[in-house]
């Protein structure tokens, strides 16, 4: 038989917390595609610089950003066209096949992530034709 | 007399009458605060208190020089963005104030892509506690 322990819960005067709500936000972005490579500009704002995670695996690169929820005390909200709670961006790509997953880079700049990603060279081998 | 927007005078805004006619704060939750968002557009966010206003715009790319920041009069906030490279449209958002704002006071901030007018409300609108005298 499983004991079941009963917990004292409050009635009064306690509020009960619960975990606060972040939002996942899908971030909107355009591509920039050159001869080069490809420039992808994913809308951030809000999001710091420490809080964006950007990585590289097989072919599919994946962001996730933290913004935090921006301070609004004493102050009452008259009207909201956007989420202003604390939110994760979050967005994957899948890279075509022609760019060099070790040539990519980003800036954040103004709420906007800039990631650079540069077109793998092909390479020529030589290949030595043997006769007999 | 050189015709300028600043001197134009608009159109009755029917949102006024309804507006005096009250319950404006329910109508202002309804969004008669601004004019319907056009796509591409930026969001507004619009805040209050007993003493100001703070509107936040979410303005990813932009940058503090090409925002402009106006009020037409004491109660209409005109943020303009006027882009110098590709890649971002030029908007003009118009916003209708809840009540009269001190133009002096306004301030405005960009950071991170998001900007924050703040407008104190004019001081001799303000609530006021009015003491009980003692008989």
């Amino acid at each position: 038989m499983t004991e079941i322990e009963v917990k004292d819960t409050p009635t009064h005067g306690s509020a009960v917390h619960t975990q606060p709500a972040r939002a996942t936000l899908v971030p909107r972005f355009s591509v920039d595609d050159s001869e080069g490579g490809i420039a992808l500009r994913i809308e951030l704002p809000g999001a710091r610089l420490e809080d964006v995670e950007l990585s590289v695996e097989d072919r599919v690169l994946s962001l996730k950003a933290l913004r935090p929820a921006r301070s609004r005390q004493g102050y009452r909200v008259l009207g909201a066209e956007y989420f202003d709670g604390e939110a994760s961006y979050e967005r994957s790509f899948v890279l075509p096949d022609d760019i060099d997953p070790e040539g990519v880079s980003a800036e954040l700049r103004d709420g906007v992530l800039t990631t650079t990603l540069r077109r793998a060279v092909p390479e020529r081998r030589e290949i030595r034709v043997h006769g007999t | 007399m050189v015709w300028t927007e600043r001197t134009h005078r608009r159109l009755p805004n029917p949102w006024d009458e309804l507006w005096r006619l009250g319950g404006g704060a329910d109508r202002l939750l309804r969004g008669s605060w601004m004019q319907p968002r056009l796509a591409g557009t930026p969001p507004v966010n619009l805040y209050a208190n007993d003493e100001r206003l703070l509107a936040r715009l979410l303005l990813p790319g932009f940058q503090s020089e090409e925002i402009e920041v106006r009020l037409d009069d004491d109660r209409t906030l005109v943020v303009r963005g006027e882009p110098s490279a590709e890649g971002r449209r030029p908007f003009e958002r118009r916003l209708r104030l809840p009540f009269r704002v001190d133009a002096e006071g306004v301030r405005a901030r960009f950071e991170a892509g998001e900007l924050d007018v703040e407008l104190p409300r004019r001081a001799e609108d303000r609530p006021r506690t009015v003491p009980i005298e003692r008989a």
